[in-house]
């Protein structure tokens, strides 16, 4: 853990958590190491703001969760994108693609 | 649905706060778990493991709360948490919670128990088919006998009027049942055929009448109320077509009504009206009845008021002898019942609604003076970060909490209140025994308490919120806590509850005065000891004008004069306050005749020779009639006061005649007026007939007790006596209306007795409440100013200058709030005008003697806080903070 890591704009964890599961269901481990591993390493979302921002999503009723048992063996909570999940993911990945073009032609400007 | 799905999640978070902060921990503790298992594989110790998991998760616990806070009931949660917070600190001051809830209770139950009367009375439709068509048709001007309608006007009105379905009429009338069981008089409504038709109700076993049925008297049919066929003839499936014994002749049972069915009045049974179409010329006693009509789908309310003026002024060609001044109204029917009730209903629904403002008044004023004591609580949490709108909240929910437990109170208050008022309410109040706290009345409840709350609470809860946390802090650690802006609220409310109490009580005290004044009408007899029947034999066995009526009359008085106690008897067509008058036109011998369509109208009475003296009844000039006034005498008469004053002002009306034939009248005596329909009503002229000379149909026998045998049990037992007597003349003529005068008197004024009593109540009960509050803003302000006064008497003032600072803020509070109400009252007066009797809407006696008593009050509420502020100890008040 020296390498140095992005920081997390505000509103785009949402973006990342959707984006896993957009793979598969996870729990929530397994979607810290999954985005570990999708950033090649870059990104360490610490765990206390990971429940609180995936609890916020399962009430909107993006995502839903069930128990069920992991690879290891134990007990687990999944967590599976849901249809309004996969259209939200959408959405987001478009406006967050229109910002990263727009700061690129703001940074380009100069 | 999104915000449907955050909502049950929320309220199954709310109940099972448990299981979701147990999900939530094992779901972190797996986390964990799994962490440690994958820094072990990183070649970390087990415990080391754990450690570098648990750091960099942070406090395992304080996750698990801030997942809950977003998992959980959130603003559910904190709503409860309001709720229960209330509670408790409501709980920890029984006193002002005790104070605030009667107060609430008070007015929310006084407001639910006049809303379900108005609800019964006045905004139910009635209960026919398309109720808004249906209409009256009335006569209106001249004489109060003249008003309805006559037999010949209802004839030529379903003859000739064009805009109508279906005009019907009505008469009131009573048959005796004999036969089976024993006899009684019952209430008959004498109908035209298509009545039921025009109200859109039908028999519910059985048929209506038909026109043949209504066309002559040959057919005797009968249709019974629900009532009666469930009372008297035991709901027997059988009894149509079935015969009765109604006034000695048989009546075929036709039709049974249903349940709760009424027309005008609750009538026993229906018998067709079969109107003689003679009628129609005029001639002979007029019929009286009503007149139900029922509106063409186009036709409006004036088309048709439009079509009977022209109508009418046909009738007046016709004959010219027509009634003068006499014209045709066509009101709604529901208009025309609630008619009389409307504007008092509205006027005591008006101060309700005042005593509710007062009470919130009050309560917003408790909880003002509260929450400035809690200032320091409020500026602490709002230091700690609660926001305002969450302090607001807090604020109203308690307000809520109070307003809920006083609508429930007051709740149970309307239930006793609205039947206490049904049982005490004086006849002819249409549907008023349907009052009930209904499903409306508890919807009018809910949004009465919202309401409340809101009043109530909003200025408590904005003023509280606003606390600037430095200054109140700093107050607290510094010098005296005072808020110059609360307490300018608490006082503002102060005077606004006086003012409006002001208002209140002077409609109360126009309205005392109003029944003062009335009981203050000469009444022109002596109600005391006097009871009064009914004597109205068939008329197929003691036919009008017959030896056998005249002798049942006779042998009813000579053996009721001749019963021990009694002191005299005699008989009278017409009792005063019994709102009956009989009436004929009259021509004076010597005079010319009256100008055709200006002929004056006279009530007239016939009564037995001892009337004058039985009733008290005031002879004036002249004599009495004697038992020589009799059949072969000469005609005689005796006029009341103003008949004499109208009609011979500077003569002596003794001796003069009226024509007459074949032998004109000579007038013999003058007596004292007496009024027929209530105290409030105008004297109209009237003649007395001796009853051996005229034709009497029904008479009233009048009895004078013994004042020696007045005591309630002997007066009963005197009744009974009576009542058997009579029985005994003839025992298939039931006796009926055994009252006394003084009954009938109180009976007249009873409507004005209640709505006077309720405006005292509700006047009252707002003068209670205002003065718990004024004593509760003084006593505030004394403890605010403690140290004030303390430093003060520390500087040499005396007790006298300490109670005198604190009764002048009250009497300041009082007199501006005075002058406001004074305002008020002279403005909303006006709407009461018409329920005063005698009594001007601005009398300024009653206002300046109401303003003087309220203010008297208000300065003995500051009295017992002023007292308190003199015994303040100025070493103990220094060291007060």
């Amino acid at each position: 853990m020296t390498q140095p890591k992005a920081d997390l704009l505000q509103g785009t964890l949402d973006l990342l958590i959707l984006k896993a599961l957009s793979l598969g269901p996870l729990h929530g481990y397994g979607i810290i190491q999954r985005l570990r591993q999708l950033s090649d390493e870059l990104l360490e979302v610490e765990q206390g703001s990971l429940y609180p921002a995936v609890y916020r999503i399962e009430q909107r009723g993006w995502i839903s969760s069930k128990w069920g048992v992991a690879e290891t063996g134990r007990r687990a909570k999944f967590y599976t994108l849901t249809k309004a999940g996969s259209k939200q993911l959408k959405a987001e990945e478009e406006s967050w693609d229109r910002l990263a073009l727009a700061i690129a032609k703001v940074r380009k400007a100069v | 649905m999104k915000w449907f799905n955050i909502l049950m999640a929320r309220l199954r978070a709310l109940f099972r706060r448990e299981s979701v902060l147990r999900d939530i921990e094992e779901e972190l503790r797996v986390h964990v778990e799994m962490e440690t298992e994958t820094n072990i594989e990183r070649g970390m110790s087990p415990d080391e493991a754990r450690a570098v998991a648990l750091k960099s998760f942070g406090a395992l616990v304080r996750n698990t709360e801030r997942g809950y806070d977003i998992r959980g009931g959130g603003w559910l949660e904190t709503l409860w948490q309001d709720l229960r917070f209330g509670a408790r600190m409501l709980r920890k001051q029984p006193g002002f919670t005790l104070i605030a809830v009667i107060t609430l209770a008070l007015g929310i139950g006084a407001n639910t128990a006049i809303f379900s009367v108005v609800n019964a009375v006045l905004l139910r439709p009635l209960p026919y088919r398309d109720p808004d068509r249906i209409v009256t048709i009335r006569n209106y001007g001249g004489h109060p006998i003249l008003n309805g309608a006559f037999g010949a006007d209802f004839l030529d009105w379903r003859e000739q009027a064009k805009g109508f379905e279906q005009v019907a009429a009505l008469a009131d009338g009573s048959v005796d049942l004999t036969g089976t069981g024993e006899p009684e008089r019952l209430r008959a409504g004498l109908v035209s055929a298509n009545l039921f038709e025009t109200l859109g109700v039908g028999p519910a076993y059985g048929r209506a009448f038909t026109q043949a049925e209504d066309q002559s008297r040959a057919a005797q049919v009968v249709i019974l109320s629900h009532r009666l066929w469930q009372r008297r003839f035991g709901s027997d499936p059988q009894l149509i077509g079935r015969t009765l014994t109604l006034m000695d002749q048989n009546w075929t049972v036709i039709g049974i009504m249903p349940p709760g069915f009424q027309a005008f009045e609750d009538f026993d049974l229906w018998l067709p009206l079969a109107l003689d179409v003679n009628q129609k010329l005029r001639k002979g006693p007029l019929n009286h009845v009503r007149v139900i009509a029922r509106l063409k789908p186009d036709v409006t309310l004036q088309t048709a008021r439009a079509e009977l003026a022209v109508i009418r002024e046909r009738q007046r060609q016709t004959f010219p002898h027509f009634f003068p001044g006499v014209e045709v109204s066509v009101t709604g029917l529901h208009e025309y019942l609630i008619g009389d009730v409307r504007r008092p209903l509205l006027a005591l629904f008006g101060a309700v609604a005042f005593v509710l403002l007062i009470a919130c008044a009050n309560v917003a004023n408790l909880l003002l003076a509260r929450s400035a004591a809690r200032q320091k609580e409020m500026a602490i949490r709002a230091a700690v970060g609660a926001g305002q709108f969450r302090l607001v909240r807090q604020l109203l929910t308690e307000s809520l909490l109070l307003s809920v437990a006083g609508g429930g109170a007051g709740l149970l208050m309307a239930m006793w209140g609205v039947k206490a008022l049904v049982k005490i309410s004086p006849g002819g109040i249409a549907r008023i025994d349907e009052s009930g706290v209904d499903g409306r009345a508890l919807v009018f409840t809910c949004m009465v308490v919202a309401l409340t709350t809101l009043v109530a609470g909003v200025i408590p809860a904005l003023q509280a919120s606003r606390t600037n946390v430095n200054e109140t802090l700093k107050a607290h650690f510094s010098a005296r806590a005072s808020s110059p802006g609360g307490s300018r609220s608490l006082q503002a409310l102060m005077v606004g509850e006086i003012a409006l109490t002001l208002v209140l009580l002077v409609g109360a005290g126009l309205m005392i005065r109003s029944f003062i004044q009335l009981l203050g009408v000469p009444r022109g007899f002596n109600p005391d000891n006097v009871l009064t029947l009914a004597l109205s034999p068939g008329f197929a066995k003691y036919p009008p004008g017959s030896p056998q009526l005249r002798a049942y009359f006779q042998e009813s008085l000579n053996r009721v004069q001749n019963l021990p106690g009694v002191e005299s008897a005699s008989l009278s067509s017409f009792l005063p306050l019994a709102g009956q008058a009989g009436s004929r036109s009259f021509r004076i011998e010597g005079r010319p005749p009256f100008e055709p369509g200006k002929e004056p109208l006279a009530q007239d009475n016939i009564i037995s020779h001892d009337y004058f003296r039985t009733m008290g009844i005031e002879m004036l000039a002249g004599r009495a009639f004697t038992e020589q006034d009799g059949a072969g005498a000469p005609p005689v008469v005796i006029i009341n006061e103003t008949m004499a004053r109208r009609f011979f002002p500077n003569e002596n009306p003794i001796g003069r005649r009226f024509v007459w034939s074949p032998i004109p009248l000579t007038i013999v005596g003058v007596v004292g007026d007496t009024r027929h329909f209530g105290l409030d009503q105008e004297v109209h002229p009237e003649i007395y007939w001796p009853y051996l000379q005229a034709r009497s149909l029904i008479m009233k026998l009048v009895v004078r007790i013994a004042p020696d045998s007045n005591s309630p049990a002997q007066l009963s037992s005197l009744a009974a006596a009576i009542r058997n007597q009579v029985r005994e003349v003839d025992l298939n003529t039931p006796v009926n209306q055994v009252v006394t005068m003084d009954e009938r008197l109180s009976d007249s004024v009873a409507p004005r007795r209640l709505q006077m009593l309720l405006f005292a109540i509700f006047a009252a009960v707002a003068l209670v409440i205002a003065t718990v509050g004024m004593y509760g803003v003084l006593s505030y302000s004394v403890t605010q100013r403690t140290s004030e006064i303390g430093i003060r008497m520390a500087l040499g003032a005396e007790r006298r200058d300490v109670l005198r600072l604190v009764l002048r803020q009250g009497a300041k509070l009082a007199l501006i709030g005075s002058l406001l109400g004074l305002g008020g009252a002279l403005a909303l007066t006006r709407l009461l005008k018409t329920l005063l009797f005698g009594v001007s809407a601005t009398d300024p006696l009653t206002f300046i003697v109401i303003a003087a008593v309220l203010t008297l009050v208000a300065l003995l509420a500051s009295w017992i806080p002023a007292r308190r502020a003199t015994k303040v100890d100025p070493l103990i008040a220094l060291r007060h903070d």
